[in-house]
């Protein structure tokens, strides 16, 4: 019922049209670069994959090219839609097109576990390298772990993988805990995990488990409500009940605007933070009609926070060129021109296999902060490295609140990025515990 | 003549369920169709009331039913037989359909209300309404009841309670005595020569002839969906091939 | 705990209800298995979206014309597809899933597959037997149940209504009384999508407009109804707030299973065509 055979067959017919009208004009072009953007782009996903790639194309074109050898090659790009939230078979159809029928040298992009999975499998068969940008899911290196000669083309572009997510995410929450405690002078932190019931999110709920408890808050209670709940105000109802001052969120769908807007509504005396994909995005505000006022999540891009030179100038163009934040699938930009350029003038050539050891050696600055892989491909995370900021909803506007004098360790110097703002709390909450 | 069906025929997946029937009714008539099970008695009564005609057009597709019906009816001196099903009954030919068919899960007062659903006038109705209590006291002590949990011979009476309150100049009634004990079944009878006497003209379908022959003026006997002879009870009786070939008597 | 049961099932099932009794009806009264019953009410929260955002219309204006909109477009569906093919069944249903994906696509194509939202009608909560609930519920609530006390006026003491019911019992004989069956079965649709539209409009202001949103509450209804019993409307509000009453007990009980919503709806709609495919007030549909 999820699959839409009407789109598929519009999906077709587009295919079959962009594929004529491409196949007649550029075959055999060998004087660019062709790089597929593949991600869903009916969804603000995709749209995010396809304005950084974009972005990043005009840049390094209007300078003359990326050079190869002793040539200036230019950057064409294929957009193909993966309509992979609908259907898994259109994204490996998508895939297959940018492969066989556009003869792409490099992919860029995906964003669902699962149609990521598939796609990865057909661009190891062409031995073309393919750099993930939108999924989370550690499973895909995973595969490079234990099947290196046949994985090797895949790299994590961004974001870090799941488990840094979360790993990250209870750092936050370790944060907003201590700020809060001191705050409102709470004895006791109570932490309710709410987590949408989906295949990525098991592994967080088991660490919530033992997590929580760790960092010596009290665990009020897990809820998981559907990806696609309409209504979740009896979880909220629970959620009160069972007193805890922070909400633990784990959403990547539909459920975390509702959960969010009627949460909002409700005034639920609790701050919200961990990861809430829709959260993270500029246009949250009006989608929850101002009602994600505190609301705390992972974030990828902030407009308050610079990360590096890399970053700001890249945001700023971004925000010039398209008018808005870019969402962490803009990251397609930095998988160009600092992955795949630097890579591609070290090498002096195409060739994917000259290319993957020098991109499993290479260090550079990116939108995100200092890429590097490990020997599975997965880029690196912690101090120094890729961290995952945390933002909250301030008077309508996504404000970076961390990473706000963190130590990774207690002897490791104490990191804040510049422009990081203070914690707000819902004055119903103070009033509550007041 | 009130009614004239001329040269009906009905093809239900290409069996012949009704061939080239003729009969005709006079005001104030009481006439029987009478034949063994499976003679094409209630599909006469329903293709005259425009149901097969109605089924013809909705039940396409489901029971792979591939139904033709040919044939002039005549009422009151107009052509029926084009006439969906709803428009004849508001010209006064009314069924009273097989095994009654109340709406069980309505009310028996409801059940009526149906029966009077195109009278428009609020005293009419109630009038209407009387006549029926009148006629069959037991309805009126039952008005809130369920109809499905109505003894057999109460939904009989309400099946002709309901549809009297269509103000039937013609009342058709298929098999009423089915199902009953014989002397529920001997109210019925009478129930309906009664309404026979309130001027209204009857065709009745019933297997149990020699009770059917004491009331009607007229009869016809069909059999294998064709009318085999017509006449007065009497000269029926009087017919020894009929009587043994197709009265079973 | 036992409130907050009692009102979330209070709210839950007198929406399903709503939805509910138009998929019932319309079954019952013209045999049409309606998949796009809740694309209507995807249609409905699309409209007063496009309403509010493009038209500036206040909100309750916009959920007027939303609810006539999709009434139109409902009828002007049934009169143009549906009806030329009603009397194949299977043509019926694969026109109604075609119908909803087609709004689908057209809203995808228009509004983009993004999370979209509309204003309440009023900010805010209240607190009743110290559980709180949004202005937005109570005022869904409300309408609700003026709607569902409608609906039983209009279907008991209205000749409309009369015929409605006989026509869904047995659609043969309502023709022995003069109810002309197809123009019945129209009426029936117009209110049926009516009703989805009403139910799209109230309930959207506290959750997200995406063109997808007909799937989950498509499958949660087709629970109820089976449940409840195809065609009969005492059955699809019986079943409509069993379904709340299980999903508040779970949600309260099993928090970790709150997820199983979904899950219990589905498995509510087997058993049920395993151990008794009528439903608990289903109609006899044999003699057809």
């Amino acid at each position: 019922m999820n699959i839409s055979i009407l789109r598929r067959i519009g999906v077709l017919f587009l295919i079959a049209g962009i594929f004529f009208s491409w196949s007649c004009s550029k075959a055999g072009d060998s004087n660019v670069i062709k790089i597929g953007v593949i991600g869903p782009m009916q969804y603000s996903q995709g749209k995010g994959h396809w304005n950084g790639a974009e972005l990043a194309m005009e840049e390094i074109n209007s300078s003359g090219g990326i050079k190869v050898g002793n040539e200036m090659k230019k950057i064409e790009l294929i957009k193909a839609d993966s309509n992979e939230i609908a259907s898994i078979t259109d994204a490996a159809n998508a895939m297959e097109r940018l492969i066989t029928q556009e003869k792409v040298n490099f992919v860029i992009g995906g964003f669902r576990t699962e149609a990521v999975l598939a796609m990865q499998d057909i661009a190891m068969d062409a031995k073309t390298i393919f750099i993930s940008v939108g999924p989370a899911s550690a499973e895909l290196n995973k595969r490079v772990k234990e099947d290196y000669d046949r994985y090797e083309y895949f790299f994590r572009g961004s974001p870090l993988n799941s488990s840094y997510l979360v790993k990250n995410s209870f750092i936050h929450l370790g944060y907003i805990a201590a700020v809060l405690k001191k705050t409102l002078n709470l004895p006791a932190i109570k932490v309710a995990v709410v987590a949408e019931k989906v295949q990525w999110v098991e592994p967080v709920i088991a660490a919530a488990k033992s997590t929580i408890p760790a960092m010596g808050m009290e665990l009020a209670g897990i809820w998981q409500p559907s990806q696609t709940a309409s209504d979740v105000t009896a979880e909220l109802s629970a959620i009160q009940r069972s007193g805890a001052h922070i909400i633990f969120t784990v959403f990547s769908s539909s459920v975390g605007v509702t959960f969010v807007r009627q949460a909002g509504e409700l005034k639920i005396p609790a701050l919200m933070t961990g990861i809430n994909v829709e959260a993270a995005r500029f246009d949250f505000w009006e989608t929850t009609e101002g009602k994600c006022e505190y609301v705390i999540t992972s974030a990828n891009y902030l407009e308050n926070i610079t990360i590096n030179e890399t970053s700001k100038k890249f945001i700023d163009a971004y925000r010039k060129k398209y008018g808005e934040m870019p969402s962490y699938t803009a990251f397609t930009h930095s998988a160009i021109s600092n992955l795949l350029r630097t890579a591609i003038e070290k090498a002096g050539t195409l060739d994917a296999d000259a290319l993957i050891p020098i991109l499993e050696n290479l260090k550079v600055e990116t939108s995100s902060g200092t890429y590097k892989v490990d020997e599975n491909h997965d880029s690196i995370w912690g101090p120094g490295y890729s961290i995952i900021m945390a933002g909250q909803w301030q008077d309508g506007s996504f404000k970076g609140i961390w990473p706000n004098n963190w130590k990774a360790s207690d002897n490791a110097p104490a990191i804040s990025y510049e422009g990081v703002a203070p914690v707000k709390f819902p004055p119903w909450m103070i009033e509550a515990y007041q | 003549m009130q009614l004239e069906v001329i040269n009906l025929r009905v093809v239900f997946n290409k069996a012949m369920i009704l061939n080239d029937i003729n009969l005709s009714l006079n005001k104030g008539e009481l006439v029987g169709l009478v034949g063994p099970n499976g003679a094409g008695k209630s599909t006469a009564l329903k293709a005259i009331s425009g149901l097969i005609a109605w089924r013809k057009k909705v039940s396409k597709g489901i029971i792979g039913g591939d139904i033709t019906i040919d044939g002039l009816i005549v009422f009151n001196g107009e052509r029926i037989d084009e006439m969906p099903a709803h428009k004849i009954v508001s010209n006064g030919l009314v069924l009273c359909p097989e095994r009654r068919k109340p709406f069980r899960e309505m009310t028996v007062l409801d059940n009526l209300l149906a029966g009077a659903f195109l009278e428009r006038k609020k005293v009419k109705i109630k009038e209407n309404l009387d006549i029926v209590y009148q006629l069959f006291p037991k309805l009126k002590s039952r008005t809130r009841q369920i109809s499905g949990t109505l003894s057999g011979g109460e939904q009989q009476m309400l099946g002709i309670g309901r549809a009297l309150m269509s103000q039937p100049r013609l009342l058709c009634i298929d098999e009423p005595s089915i199902g009953l004990a014989p002397i529920v079944r001997a109210e019925v009878f009478e129930k309906i020569m009664e309404i026979n006497k309130r001027g209204i003209s009857i065709l009745l379908v019933e297997q149990e002839i020699s009770t059917v022959f004491k009331m009607t003026s007229r009869n016809y006997v069909i059999s294998s969906g064709q009318i085999i002879t017509e006449g007065t009870s009497e000269k029926l009786l009087n017919d020894n091939v009929i009587r043994k070939t197709y009265l079973g008597m | 705990m036992v409130v907050d049961i009692i009102i979330s099932t209070l709210i839950n099932g007198s929406i399903y209800s709503i939805l509910a009794i138009g998929f019932s009806l319309v079954f019952g009264v013209a045999r049409i298995i309606n998949i796009a019953h809740t694309a209507f009410y995807m249609l409905a929260a699309f409209c007063i979206y496009a309403g509010t955002n493009s038209f500036g219309l206040h909100p309750v204006l916009a959920m007027g014309a939303a609810i006539i909109f999709v009434t139109i477009l409902g009828l002007a569906s049934y009169k143009l597809i549906i009806e030329k093919i009603r009397v194949h069944p299977a043509a019926t249903i694969i026109a109604t899933i075609a119908l909803a994906m087609i709004f689908q696509e057209i809203m995808i194509l228009n509004f983009g597959a993004e999370f979209l939202s509309v204003p309440v009608l009023v900010e805010g909560f209240t607190v009743v037997f110290g559980v709180k609930i949004t202005y937005q519920q109570v005022f869904t609530f409300i309408f609700m149940v003026i709607l569902l006390i409608s609906v039983w006026f209009l279907l008991m003491k209205t000749k409309l209504g009369l015929a409605i019911r006989a026509t869904a019992q047995d659609r043969e004989t309502a023709n022995l009384m003069g109810m002309n069956e197809s123009m019945i079965a129209l009426v029936t649709i117009g209110i049926s999508v009516g009703f989805a539209g009403f139910a799209g409009a109230i309930v959207i202001p506290l959750t997200v407009i995406h063109p997808h949103m007909w799937l989950s509450p498509l499958i949660i209804m087709m629970a109820v109804v089976v449940l409840g019993g195809l065609g009969s409307i005492k059955g699809s509000i019986i079943g409509a707030f069993i379904m709340g009453l299980t999903e508040a007990i779970i949600v309260f009980l099993l928090p970790m299973g709150s997820f199983l919503k979904g899950s219990v709806a589905l498995t509510i709609l087997i058993i049920v065509l395993i151990i008794k495919p009528e439903g608990l007030f289903g109609v006899s549909i044999e003699g057809e």
